[in-house]
């Protein structure tokens, strides 16, 4: 008898470590992986540009990753990374057609949607944070994010009525304006140019570009499927960029 | 927060149930392992049992009722959770079998326009949103037709851009523009004032000066179109001392003017005279050279004062020779070496060159090899393969800088080596020998075997790379199978035999090692074919076979590792060439003329672009004199009228002679022609702006048309055609030689006759004997047949290599790893994980079994055993004869198989596949097998040499001083008969670990003796009947195919057999048909099956159209056919005509864009079917630009070129219809490309402003300067000429017109002043 309490024991005992296993298992899985963020309530203005800052560095990084998307579309995978094809043929011969025109403004919608809900919650957060010094805040609700991407740099407008009331002042903050020193625009505009170059004539010259405009690193790549991997490098900052082009494919034995 | 969409919360809900189940599931098993045990497991019941005699029995009832009732509440939870379970899977599977396909969505639910996704991703919500089961890049129509994409921030054009993505993203969309060719989108060169230059266009250029700084001025030159002038065009030097105060200290920054009145808001703190600013003049706090650094953009080390402005070249770099501003070691700035040494060779920055990984040209290049091309680039070197499979070939050449050293370029440019094959289809050899040696990415190989087998064949001199294995499909690559197939030849020696023996007198080669070594080199140069290495230089032999219809002279079937030296020493040399004049000539051979003429062309002054610019211009001088005198004649001043009329004529004259220049020039050479033959190259030059730079001097080509050196491979498919066209060359070649080979029996005769005059030194008895040999054959012509296989390159057995991959300098593709061995595998593709893996070896031989499933019906397998089996009908008898017997074998582990009659041969040396698939490594085999009978195997062999049975075998003779097999004429006896017809195949099957079965399975069968009572079957006729014939056609040949050997003759009229006149020419010897038709790669069995024996009949169908076939077998019952076959054809009623087609003859396109679109139209009328026909074009001047009109046979046809070029052209219609009724016809028309803007010539008062412009246009005016034209006001206009505005005194209006292609016309400013009247 002791012998089979003990072993209900231990089946217990292995059916509660598993379904806590899953439970954990579930609430990782759908748990987003948490932005270490920066508040002053002194300084309201400061701390929405360190958190909105914060947001826009890591969709451009994901978007430098995968070349133009914050979820990569249809793209081809290259040393572990999913890499958006900005021009693409899928017939053999043929030059390539363009997967994201105007790629610029393309970067830019995929900013502004990637860091509004962040900004909100950057918002949301800073209210939070200022009743909790005992200072009131009148949050009209309603944000404009407004993502603007020119050589070097970037510009991010917001939109946000936002009242601080400490001791009889109030503070108004409407419009928030953060500028960022980033070459995401020139990236962009090289990989244009590259697929410009390879849907006309199936050929692009890299090293040709990057002798006449030294301050950028073109790495060409060809896999064995003939999808061209362009990793491009800001010499001066080290900031990455790449992207996928596949243009006029030749199969084997042509 | 973000909302969760509804698909995510269906998404998450799904999940939630099935980790619900799963939770389920697991507890439920565990629950009934439990309740199992607990009722099976006998200490258990020893427990209970014990319990019972402790408790009442209520007790025990209870414990058993509780139990019970868990053991039920837990099958029931199991079965719920295995129910839910089993849907779970049930659902995830029918998703994934339904929609894991990737369609083209016309919008995805992300937002995405025309992105390859799964169905369910795409979103439906608009009808307009539609889906194509294509891939998108090729759709071309609704959200996803292709075109123009115009950002309307930065202007920057995005050629063939889908319209969903581009009006989503609020660009500007022109579909008729795919390649962004119109006004708008032209290139110019945009300097800032910063003293940055760049290629842009027109908006982009507003919008950079903008984004820098509104105020920095900025200069767009649409002239200036190359980008190293642009790029040079701005000296940056504009910069001063911009000085200021700063609190109470004077301090300064060295900067722009421009940039000094932003910071100060005056001109005056501008320093004009370059001082820096530590200059002790102007009294600021900035210490002079303070320290070092680099300036983005810039070769040089400069000076910096103390704050932190630069100064002066504190060292002197220079990018071309080799150093840039950088740090050291210690963080100090110099001039830095940018240089490389590689392997101890010094390499310039930007030099390129070229590796291999093994020998290179003249077809050697090994399978698995890749080109690779490295770059020295700011000091390090920088390693880019080429594309896979030889698809690209690096090439490189040398150039001169400007100092005269030597400078390496390399690059990976298109492998032309379908030209080569192509090359073999020109009309003639000799025309093909003439242009083969001119296309560096060929060359010209010379078989010849002593005789009629002689010919010359354009091979690849870089092969191409085949896929060594389809992992999807599990089939090899029927390309790499149908191109080695071209090598597949079969060369007839010829030997006269007579009573003293047999000597050889035609391709006496063929018999030996040179015979093999000759045809392989043939066969590894058309790709990954033959008996070649791999390239780590593992050799493989089994890509080739040899046979002979007498084994004995048979040449070696497989050549050795032996052999690597050999055809080493005879690869092309390194690097490979990048292409002269010549060998652009070569690839578009119609306009050999065009890049020499083109070349002296550019070095004479008279060129024709030069010739155009002058002819616009003073067209528009004409015009401006004209609008003048035009003024003057209105005026009545008539001095005016002198001077302009003077004026007008001087231009007209001068307009008129440059005008026949350029028809002289433009009669010679077509500058479009030579642009589309550049593009041809892909990088030939390396690269062609660094090269432009470091030998400006030296550039004989515009660089701009250098820059767009490419490749073209659109027409890289049509190459198929050329292979059949290659076999039938090489067969002409071949034929020719044996049809000298027909007079044999004469010179066979004459040696009799010399023979005997030796003997009797009498002309009488010589001339006798040489009679008698001809008349009664005492000498005789021995005929033998050697066939050599080409087939793809056997990967090397095993998995020894597969590590060799998994190297850093070249990176592992599928190719390179496949060709390491049959258990190599490549995985992670497209991971930072790729990884060529060995999988595991299995030690096993193959064992062979029939498949058991596999016979046709009424023939089974016995006498089963483990070393073969035998195949007989149902109730045990022989195979009837000429059936067809499909079988097959099962080989566990997987292996490929060959058979042979010969049971001593290796794997290796076998030389038939065992059915289409037998190359390949899989768990069973199938093959068809026909059996002749007795009597026809008598009748194949009466009277012929080739006999060789136990009563009459073959005798070993000295030929040539060879050792030879020599047979002797037979007419067979019954029993030989039945030897012969017993058939016996040898199988041997190799595993991927190179394992082989030791003895050689063994499959027989025999054929039912007697004789044959059945009369012959005409299986098929070619052409089909009911076929048409051409209009006006009086005789045409069919094919009629029967199954055994037989005489057929034809006749108008159904009668008997006998009663037939008309004979037709039948093959009858069913060995050796049968036998040259065995050729692996060639599906043996089918064509048995849907052919048989070939007869041959000329048909008169002048008057008939119905016509009647009989057989009669050639057995000793002359079976006949009691029946006629019924061939019957149709005549065309009338010629195929090409009534109308457009463009129309010496018609004038005029468009704006360039690339153009032009419609090409064909109506045809006639011939077989009312007109209807296939058609396809092809330009006479280019030789690639051509294409089929698509769609079936119909009588109208429109095709969309949507890239021609400006130039003239001679375009040919083909067309032909079902009965091969062909027509043809050509046109002339001339594309012009409107570039140039309409020119205002007339600007006056006509009751209010009206200007005149020297084209139709549309013009808009504005008060702004800076207007943008599509906010401009329209002027009134009737004709499109004359443009009307109010006349508004103090106004300034400032006008432009822009054409109907958009092109924009210089800008005026008109400013209205009052009128008087007098």
């Amino acid at each position: 008898m002791k012998n089979k309490k003990s072993q209900i024991t231990i089946f217990i005992i292995f059916a509660l470590i598993i379904v806590v296993l899953i439970l954990i298992f579930i609430f990782w899985r759908f748990q987003d992986n948490p932005i270490v963020q920066i508040f002053d309530e002194r300084n309201p203005q400061g701390s929405i540009e360190t958190c909105t800052r914060m947001a826009v560095e890591d969709a451009i990084a994901r978007i430098s990753n995968s070349g133009a998307d914050i979820s990569p579309g249809y793209s081809v995978q290259f040393m572990n990374d999913e890499i958006v094809y900005i021009c693409y043929s899928g017939e053999n011969y043929k030059p390539c057609a363009y997967q994201r025109p105007l790629l610029v403004e393309h970067i830019q919608r995929e900013i502004t949607e990637y860091i509004t809900p962040k900004i909100a919650d950057c918002f949301e957060k800073l209210r939070f944070k200022l009743k909790e010094s005992s200072t009131d805040v009148i949050d009209t609700p309603g944000i404009k994010v407004t993502t603007n991407i020119y050589p070097k740099h970037v510009e991010i407008r917001i939109q946000k009525d936002f009242q601080i009331i400490r001791e009889d002042r109030t503070i108004n903050f409407n419009n928030f304006k953060i500028n960022m020193l980033h070459p995401i625009y020139d990236f962009a505009d090289i990989a244009m140019e590259a697929a410009n170059q390879q849907a006309k004539y199936c050929y692009f010259d890299s090293l040709g570009y990057m002798i006449i405009n030294p301050s950028f690193d073109i790495n060409e790549t060809i896999t064995g499927r003939s999808d061209r991997i362009y990793v491009l490098t800001e010499r001066a900052t080290e900031h990455r960029y790449q992207f996928a082009l596949r243009s006029c494919p030749l199969p084997p034995g042509y | 927060m973000r909302d969760i969409t509804k698909e995510e919360k269906q998404m998450l809900n799904k999940a939630c149930i099935s980790y619900f189940e799963i939770i389920i599931l697991i507890i439920g098993l565990f629950a009934f392992s439990y309740l199992i045990y607990s009722y099976t497991n006998p200490s258990n019941n020893k427990e209970i049992i014990a319990e019972e005699k402790k408790t009442d029995s209520t007790e025990t009832a209870s414990q058993i009722y509780k139990t019970a009732a868990l053991g039920c509440f837990q099958i029931i939870a199991l079965m719920i959770g295995l129910l839910a379970f089993s849907y779970l899977i049930y659902k995830s599977t029918e998703i994934s079998a339904a929609e894991t396909q990737l369609i083209c969505c016309s919008k995805t639910k992300s937002g995405k326009w025309c992105e390859m996704d799964l169905p369910i991703n795409c979103d439906k919500s608009d009808p307009s949103y539609v889906t194509y089961l294509s891939n998108c890049s090729e759709v071309d129509a609704g959200w996803c037709e292709k075109g123009c994409c115009q950002s309307n921030k930065d202007g920057i054009c995005n050629p063939v851009s889908s319209k969903g993505t581009c009006i989503d993203l609020n660009g500007t969309f022109d579909g008729n523009d795919k390649k962004c060719a119109g006004p708008n989108c032209r290139l110019g060169c945009c300097q800032l004032g910063s003293g940055d230059a760049q290629l842009t266009t027109q908006a982009q250029c507003d919008f950079l000066a903008n984004s820098q700084n509104p105020t920095i001025p900025k200069e767009w030159k649409p002239e200036l179109t190359n980008e190293v002038q642009c790029k040079y065009s701005v000296q940056g030097s504009k910069e001063g001392a911009c000085v200021f105060y700063s609190g109470k200290n004077k301090t300064c920054v060295y900067t722009t003017l421009d940039d000094c009145i932003v910071r100060t808001g005056n001109a005056t703190n501008f320093d004009v005279s370059g001082k820096y600013c530590s200059d002790p003049s102007l009294n600021t706090t900035c210490k002079a050279k303070d320290h070092k650094g680099c300036i983005e953009g810039k070769d040089d080390v400069y000076w910096f004062d103390s704050c932190n402005n630069h100064e002066g070249v504190a060292q002197d770099c220079d990018l071309f020779s080799g150093t840039y501003c950088g740090k050291d070691d210690s963080k100090k700035y110099i001039c830095k070496d940018i240089d490389c040494v590689i392997d101890g060779v010094e390499r310039k920055n930007g030099e390129s060159w070229c590796e291999y990984d093994n020998v290179i040209g003249r077809g050697k290049d090994p399978a698995g090899s890749r080109h690779v091309r490295h770059v020295c680039y700011f000091g390090t070197e920088r390693t880019e393969p080429c594309v896979d499979y030889r698809n690209n070939i690096c090439v490189a050449s040398t150039a001169t800088a400007n100092d005269g050293t030597e400078f390496s370029q390399a690059a990976c440019r298109f492998n032309n080596w379908g030209k080569c094959l192509e090359l073999n289809a020109k009309k003639s050899t000799s025309e093909m020998l003439e242009k083969c040696p001119k296309n560096p990415d060929c060359w010209v190989k010379h078989i010849d075997m002593d005789g009629s087998f002689k010919f010359d064949v354009c091979l690849p001199e870089y092969p191409p790379g085949f896929d060594l294995y389809d992992e999807t499909s599990e089939s090899v690559t029927v390309t790499g199978d149908s191109l080695c197939s071209i090598a597949t030849q079969r060369c007839t020696e010829t030997w006269i035999c007579g009573i003293f023996g047999c000597w050889c007198v035609d391709n006496c080669k063929c018999h030996t090692d040179y015979f093999t070594e000759e045809m392989n080199e043939f066969c590894i140069s058309l790709g990954d074919c033959g008996a070649w290495i791999n390239y780590i230089d593992v050799w493989t032999g089994g890509g080739i076979g040899t046979k002979s219809t007498g084994e004995e002279e048979a040449p070696p079937n497989t050549l050795g590792p032996g052999y690597i030296g050999f055809y080493k020493a005879r690869a092309g040399t390194k690097p490979a060439d990048p292409g002269t004049f010549e060998f652009f000539n070569s690839i578009n051979d119609e306009n050999l003329t065009n890049l020499e003429t083109y070349e002296l062309s550019m070095n004479s002054s008279t060129n024709i672009t030069q010739l155009n610019e002058e002819l616009a211009k003073t067209q528009k001088e004409m015009n401006i004199a004209k609008a003048n005198l035009q003024t003057a004649l209105d005026s009545g001043d008539q001095a005016g009228i002198e001077q302009y009329s003077a004026e007008y004529m001087a231009l007209e004259a001068e307009y008129l002679d440059i005008l026949s220049q350029l028809e002289v020039a433009e009669s010679t050479i077509d500058p479009y022609a030579f642009q589309a033959e550049l593009n041809q190259v892909a990088g030939s030059m390396g690269s062609p702006l660094l090269l432009y730079m470091i030998s400006q001097d030296n550039a004989s080509l515009d660089p701009a048309s250098l820059n767009q050196v490419q490749s073209n491979p659109t027409t890289a498919g049509s190459y198929f055609n050329a292979f059949s066209s290659v076999r039938a060359a090489i067969s002409a070649q071949i034929v020719q030689k044996d049809i000298k080979a027909g007079g044999f029996e004469m010179i066979a005769a004459l040696l009799a006759g010399l023979i005997a005059y030796i003997i009797t030194q009498s002309i009488m008895m010589a001339f006798l004997a040489a009679l008698l040999a001809y008349l009664f054959a005492l000498m005789w012509i021995m005929f033998v047949y050697i066939d050599f296989h080409c087939g793809m390159w056997e990967r090397p057995s095993g998995n020894a290599d597969c590590n060799k991959c998994n190297v850093i300098d070249v990176p592992c593709t599928k190719y390179r790893c496949q060709s390491l061995g049959e258990l190599c595998k490549f995985i992670n593709e497209g991971t930072s994980d790729e990884l060529c893996l060995a999988l595991e070896e299995n030690e096993s031989l193959p064992v062979i079994q029939p498949f058991y499933s596999v016979i046709t019906q009424g023939y089974k397998y016995t006498e089963i055993s483990q070393d073969g089996f035998e195949i007989r009908t149902l109730d045990g008898k022989c195979v009837d004869p000429f059936k067809m017997i499909h079988m097959g074998i099962t080989v566990d582990p997987f292996a490929k198989c060959r058979f042979d009659t010969d049971p001593t041969k290796k794997w290796e040396e076998m030389f038939y596949e065992f059915g289409l698939k037998g190359a390949q490594i899989l768990p069973a085999h199938q093959l068809d097998l026909m059996y002749p009978s007795p009597e026809s195997v008598r009748n194949s062999f009466a009277g012929q040499t080739l006999c060789n049975t136990t009563q009459n075998p073959c005798k070993e003779q000295y030929v040539d001083g060879k050792k030879t097999m020599v047979c002797q004429p037979c007419n067979l006896t019954e029993a030989e008969i039945e030897e012969l017809t017993k058939t016996e195949i040898f199988v041997k099957c190799k595993t991927a670990s190179g394992r082989q079965n030791p003895n050689p399975y063994h499959i027989r069968s025999c054929v039912n003796p007697g004789p044959d009572l059945t009369p012959p079957v005409i299986r098929t006729v070619t052409p089909n009947t009911g076929s048409y014939v051409k209009y006006n056609v009086t005789n045409m040949t069919i094919i009629t195919y029967v199954d055994e050997p037989s005489q057929c003759r034809w006749s108008i009229e159904d009668v008997s057999f006998d009663d037939m006149d008309d004979e037709m020419n039948c093959s009858i010897n069913v060995i050796t048909d049968y036998e040259s038709l065995m050729i692996p790669g060639v599906n043996a069995s089918e064509i048995r099956v849907e052919y048989g024996l070939p007869c041959f009949a000329n048909l008169n169908v002048t008057n008939s159209t119905k016509f009647y076939i009989r057989c009669q077998d050639l057995s000793e019952e002359r079976n006949n056919m009691t029946q006629s076959y019924i061939y019957e054809i149709q005549h065309s009623q009338s010629p195929l005509t090409i009534i109308d087609f457009r463009p129309v003859n010496g018609q004038e396109i005029i468009s704006g864009q360039d690339p153009a679109s032009v419609v090409l139209k064909v109506e045809t009328k006639g011939g077989a079917e009312n007109g209807d026909s296939k058609c396809q074009w092809y330009d006479n001047r280019v030789d690639y630009n051509r294409d089929f009109f698509t769609g079936d046979y119909t009588n109208k046809h429109d095709y969309n070129w949507t890239s021609a070029p400006r130039g003239n052209y001679n375009i040919t219609f083909d067309c032909w219809d079902v009965a091969g009724n062909e027509a043809q016809n050509s046109t002339l028309f001339k594309l012009i490309i409107d570039s140039m803007g309409p020119v205002i010539i007339r600007v006056f008062n006509d009751g209010g402003l009206r200007i005149t412009t020297d084209e139709p246009a549309q013009c808009r005016y504005s008060t702004k300067k800076n207007f943008v034209f599509s906010n401009g006001t329209e002027m009134t206009t009737s004709d499109k000429i004359e443009h009307f505005a109010p006349w508004t005194f103090g106004v300034v209006y400032y006008i432009e017109c822009r054409d109907e292609f958009g092109n924009p016309g210089p800008r005026i400013m008109a400013s209205p002043f009052e009128t008087y009247q007098y």
